[in-house]
């Protein structure tokens, strides 16, 4: 019974880890890639941390290996969006512009005063 | 503003042991004194990167708490919910992409707040949060989000951090 419900974590896991990773190969540019790795980061590490949870209760193995597998989850899920958000913000102001059209600039508007200053 | 910043500083300290302890788990005193050095030394350099207003803040086993409610509920429904769209998304034939940075007004004020809010969008998969800027007393964010439906800035907002943003003000406000 323990058996099916890890499996059935690691099968969540393993399906949005690979969405994130296909994601990450056919998307067309480094925005919408950043976008789809935040799929394996985090339902991907959610369902495996759960399943290596359950699966080290029901061995009954001991306090430290828990809580290292919490630390494990939480650690990749809550630095996930910082990175996130530096390589999106330093490719955009690198100036790597999206392969596809975006829809709508907001940022551009409001800053083109200070690019053409800086020029 | 020296002050503050020196509190902060020993909270990180304080933080940075305990995870120490959780990790090596060992009491001996080598062990101890190492982990105060390390830990002193990584506070030292990374405080300045942090949020300055009132250090203790976090602390509140209150806010902790619901703040573990929020992360398990709301929050989770709402990873949930876009994890599956952007995963379809991946696997259909056009990718239905339609990016494109937005900017979306928010009513809250604290830097505490504004940092939780931030996060979550980010962690939100299809929406990046790029910036926070203040303007006229009002704080922006800008969202790079992977479907933009709108070009209307409230009814952006409502799509990205609608039912997000009244739990953050609870919590931190």
């Amino acid at each position: 019974m323990i058996r099916v419900l890890v499996d059935l974590f690691l099968l969540i896991g393993a399906v949005f880890a690979l969405a994130g990773t296909v994601g990450i190969i056919r998307m067309p540019d480094i925005f919408t890639r950043l976008q789809a790795s935040t799929c394996a980061a985090t339902l991907g590490t959610f369902g495996i941390t759960v399943a290596a949870l359950i699966f080290a209760f029901s061995r009954g193995m001991s306090g430290g290996t828990i809580i290292k597998i919490l630390l494990a989850g939480l650690v990749v899920i809550l630095t996930n969006p910082i990175s996130n958000h530096a390589m999106l913000l330093g490719a955009y102001k690198k100036g790597d512009l999206p392969e596809t059209k975006l829809e709508c600039d907001d940022y551009e508007k409001e800053h083109k005063t200070e690019e053409v200053t800086k020029a | 503003m020296k002050e503050k910043n020196y509190l902060t500083c020993v909270f990180t300290a304080v933080f940075c042991f305990i995870l120490w302890e959780l990790l090596a788990a060992s009491v001996v005193p080598r062990d101890i004194v190492l982990g105060i050095i390390v830990s002193i030394i990584v506070a030292l350099f990374s405080t300045r990167f942090f949020v300055h207003n009132e250090g203790g803040k976090m602390w509140n086993p209150v806010r902790l708490l619901l703040m573990g409610g929020y992360a398990f509920g709301k929050m989770a429904v709402e990873i949930v919910k876009a994890n599956v769209d952007v995963a379809l998304r991946v696997f259909d034939t056009d990718m239905r992409l339609h990016p494109g940075i937005v900017r979306i007004p928010t009513e809250l004020k604290d830097e505490y707040a504004l940092s939780v809010l931030a996060n979550s969008i980010t962690l939100t998969p299809g929406t990046i949060t790029m910036e926070v800027e203040e303007e006229n007393g009002k704080n922006y964010f800008y969202v790079h989000w992977i479907d933009v439906q709108t070009r209307d800035e409230n009814e952006a907002a409502d799509a990205i951090k609608g039912s997000m943003e009244p739990d953050v003000r609870r919590i931190w406000e």
